[in-house]
């Protein structure tokens, strides 16, 4: 009888045996669009950004987005172009505290960088209902409060007519949409506005190159700076985390879109949170009082370059953004807006102060300044192709 | 390997040479029994870096599989009851486990003998399938706990549930039905639960001594998170470096497993250990707001042999792991990366324990262990002492 057992097991943990897998393996089917084959510039590690179905990239919108973004003709009375607010060597800011328009009017809000745009999970400071860019630029190009570049129905033929007149851009035009039995409408040069500024990719700096091995591409300053980024203490990393410093991001490998907005308790005009009428954050779109104050967090790449920071452009250095982290909000003491926006019940549980030293305030700059690429600033591909 | 375990059953079950007894609850004694457990060890190397989650390299852990640290670990420390009334019963077990975790009551559970053989229990039990999950450290001729129960069952499968248990003289099947709110399942809100069937057989014949046994476990799975790092057992590790990854899915797990013994006099005994566990598991992963379709096949190996003289067990044990993990979808690269499912090859743990028994209560336990079942190849010694008390009191109290 025990032979039979006997038999039995060895039986049995043959079957089981002989079933086993070869070896260990992990297959992964990534499914990635492997950017279409448009010349992204990105690094293995970095994954490629979701673009519209209906608005694929290419290289010939993109010399026509080039073209259009930097060109003054595109605006009501001729004289601004998106390249106005946006320049190159600012990392596509405009240096000023508040955007200024074709007509003059001043724009309640900074400048937004144009970095690394097709990551952005939602578009502008605030506003969780624009996704993508084909939505947005409308807005500059016709919006009327404030009036950017000042296009509206009266003299959008008018200057569609100009564009129709430059030799360079029919052929641009036809490059870009070489199926297209009408050229030169309103709907292409946002496509190929898009298709430019989604374009615009920074994700070479020394950081970076840091990252990728090169030991040497960031100080030892600088080093000590990304660990107090990084850390429980300073708690910065958690809005301007991730591959592009900012928990607004969004790529191909996700399913699901995270728009988060923040309050930094940069006012409490009231003692209850509240923000300057004109310049609420995302309340300003969903009209819930909780929103009150929040904005998307802004990559940091760059960062070193993009002054004057926050949506009001109110703080006018990299040194001064720290001094109001570290007091974990600002204390406006005059004027209307006066309140301690440090005792904000709305401000973020991430923004809760913190003792830094004067030499680890220089570590954390030093930090934010190796997240600068120069050859993005400089990269001819982005430039002006009228000078 | 549904129809292997099946096989195995069907095998060993017409055998009608049965005449060594199995453990369960027909064995009880009227009155109140009690067993009180006490098992620490100490570790030359840490289970994995001490700063970052320990995880085992192509496989995806939770449960209560935490890792033990350099120098004093408390593998167990217990307090288990069993009061048998007629043909009522009711168990109760505390229970420490591991160095972080407070004290727990990790069993509760009241039973009823339907006929002589025919008994269910209630409650918060650990699952009786796949034997070592309540197996006591005590009864382990090695220090460290097997490396597949903390893979496949989280160290072990401890939910609410019923169960009923069939008990023959050498044999006995059972089924048990989950409320799968425990790793490998989850039950969240639209978890399906889980369940299992076994059978365990023991025998003698001449001077040989054999133990078998065979199972099946199908759980369901809704948004299973790893939490071995929650609820205050961080273990030094930055909450904010956990990857907060998300299972939805079917698991199944089956094993078959014997142990042939043969007694060469009263004092020299030799014997071998020979289990297969392979668990099954298909759904969607999710990492923040990455998604991947996952399926998995995993497979254990656990072979070991030992020679025990007189109060003194030496035993060679072999452990091998494999896996094949296949992820479809955009998110199925950064998720791979980041739980670290791409694996290394595979995960192999050879060891060498010496016991001894100073009495029937007290022992102590020397293993060496060569590991590659981490991100690194490690050797380990470890040196353990168990001590237990079983006590009994007539009923009725």
């Amino acid at each position: 009888m025990l032979i039979k057992f006997v038999i039995a097991v060895i039986v049995v943990l043959s079957l089981g045996l002989g079933g086993c897998l070869e070896k260990s393996e992990t297959r992964v089917d990534g499914a990635s669009t492997g950017g279409d084959g448009f010349a992204w510039g990105l690094t293995e590690s970095i994954p490629f950004p979701q673009v519209p179905e209906d608005n694929p990239m290419s290289e010939e919108k993109f010399q026509l987005g080039r073209h259009l973004f930097y060109d003054v003709r595109l605006s009501g009375n001729g004289t601004q172009s998106c390249a106005s607010c946006h320049q190159q060597s600012l990392a596509f800011s405009d240096g000023l505290a508040l955007a200024i328009g074709s007509t003059g009017e001043v724009h309640p809000r900074n400048s937004q960088p144009l970095v690394n745009i097709a990551y952005n999970s939602s578009l502008t400071w605030a506003n969780s209902s624009l996704r993508h860019l084909e939505q947005q630029i409308l807005i500059p190009l016709f919006g009327e409060n404030p009036v950017e570049q000042g296009l509206n129905d009266d003299n959008i033929e008018e200057v569609l007519q100009i564009l129709r007149n430059d030799s360079e851009y029919s052929s641009l035009f036809l490059a870009a949409f070489p199926d297209a039995q009408t050229l030169f409408t309103v709907e292409q040069i946002v496509d190929a506005l898009s298709i430019f500024v989604r374009g615009l990719i920074s994700f070479n700096s020394p950081y970076d190159r840091f990252l990728a091995g090169e030991t040497d591409a960031i100080s030892a300053s600088a080093i000590r700076g990304r660990d107090l980024f990084f850390s429980e203490r300073l708690e910065c990393f958690h809005c301007h985390g991730g591959y592009n410093f900012s928990d607004s991001t969004f790529d191909e490998t996700m399913a699901f879109i995270e728009m988060p907005f923040h309050n930094t308790g940069l006012f409490n005009i009231d003692g209850k949170g509240s923000y300057p009428s004109d310049n609420r954050g995302l309340m300003d779109v969903t009209n819930n009082a909780d929103d009150m104050g929040r904005f998307r967090a802004v990559t940091l790449r760059n960062i070193e370059v993009t002054a004057p920071y926050m949506h009001d452009g109110t703080m006018a250095s990299l040194e001064e953004v720290l001094e109001f982290y570290s007091a974990g909000g600002r204390n406006v003491t005059s004027g209307p807006n006066s309140g301690d926006g440090r005792a904000s019940p709305l401000k973020s549980g991430f923004v809760t102060g913190f003792d830094i030293s004067d030499a680890e305030k220089q570590d954390v700059l030093s930090f934010l300044r190796s997240l600068t690429d120069n050859e993005f600033l400089q990269n001819p591909r982005f430039a002006n192709p009228w000078e | 390997m549904l129809l292997k375990s099946l096989v195995l059953c069907f095998v060993l079950m017409s055998s009608r040479a049965f005449s060594h007894g199995v453990e369960g609850a027909g064995a009880l004694k009227e009155g109140l029994s009690y067993a009180v457990v006490a098992d620490f060890h100490l570790r030359s190397a840490s289970q994995g870096p001490s700063d970052s989650v320990w995880s085992i390299p192509g496989f995806l852990m939770g449960g209560e599989a935490t890792p033990m640290g350099k120098g004093l670990n408390i593998g167990e420390g217990s307090l288990s009851t069993v009061y048998k009334l007629g043909d009522m019963f009711t168990t109760a077990r505390l229970e420490q486990h591991g160095n972080a975790r407070g004290v727990e009551l990790s069993n509760l559970s009241l039973g009823y003998f339907l006929t002589d053989s025919l008994y269910f229990e209630l409650g918060q039990l650990t699952s009786l399938a796949a034997t070592y999950q309540r197996r006591s450290p005590f009864q382990d001729s090695h220090v460290s706990i097997p490396v597949v129960y903390d893979v496949f069952w989280g160290r072990h499968y401890t939910d609410r549930g019923l169960r009923f248990v069939w008990q023959g003289a050498s044999a006995s099947c059972g089924v048990e039905l989950w409320t799968g709110d425990r790793f490998p399942a989850a039950q969240n809100d639209e978890g399906n639960g889980a369940g299992d069937i076994f059978c365990h057989m023991g025998l003698t014949h001449d001077s040989w001594e054999f133990l078998g046994e065979a199972f099946v476990f199908v759980g369901d799975s809704d948004r299973r998170q790893d939490d071995r790092y929650e609820g205050g057992h961080s273990h030094g590790v930055q909450t904010e470096d956990i990857p907060q990854s998300f299972f939805t899915g079917t698991v199944e797990v089956f094993g078959v497993s014997a142990q042939p013994k043969y007694k060469l006099n009263q004092n020299y005994h030799f014997g071998v250990h020979a289990e297969i566990q392979q668990l099954q598991m298909e759904g969607d992963l999710l990492l923040d707001t990455r998604q991947t379709e996952i399926e998995s096949k995993l497979q254990s190996l656990w072979v070991e042999s030992f020679f025990q003289f007189d109060q003194t067990t030496f035993s060679l044990r072999y452990q091998h792991l494999r896996y094949k993990n296949d992820l479809f979808g955009n998110g199925a690269e950064p998720i791979t990366e980041a739980l670290g499912i791409g694996g290394v090859g595979d995960p192999i743990r050879r060891s060498i324990a010496l016991r001894h028994s100073f009495d029937k209560n007290l022992q102590a336990k020397l293993e060496w262990q060569d590991n590659s079942a981490a991100f690194y190849r490690e050797e380990v010694v470890l040196l353990g002492i168990s001590w237990k008390y079983l006590g009994h009191i007539e009923a009725p109290l």
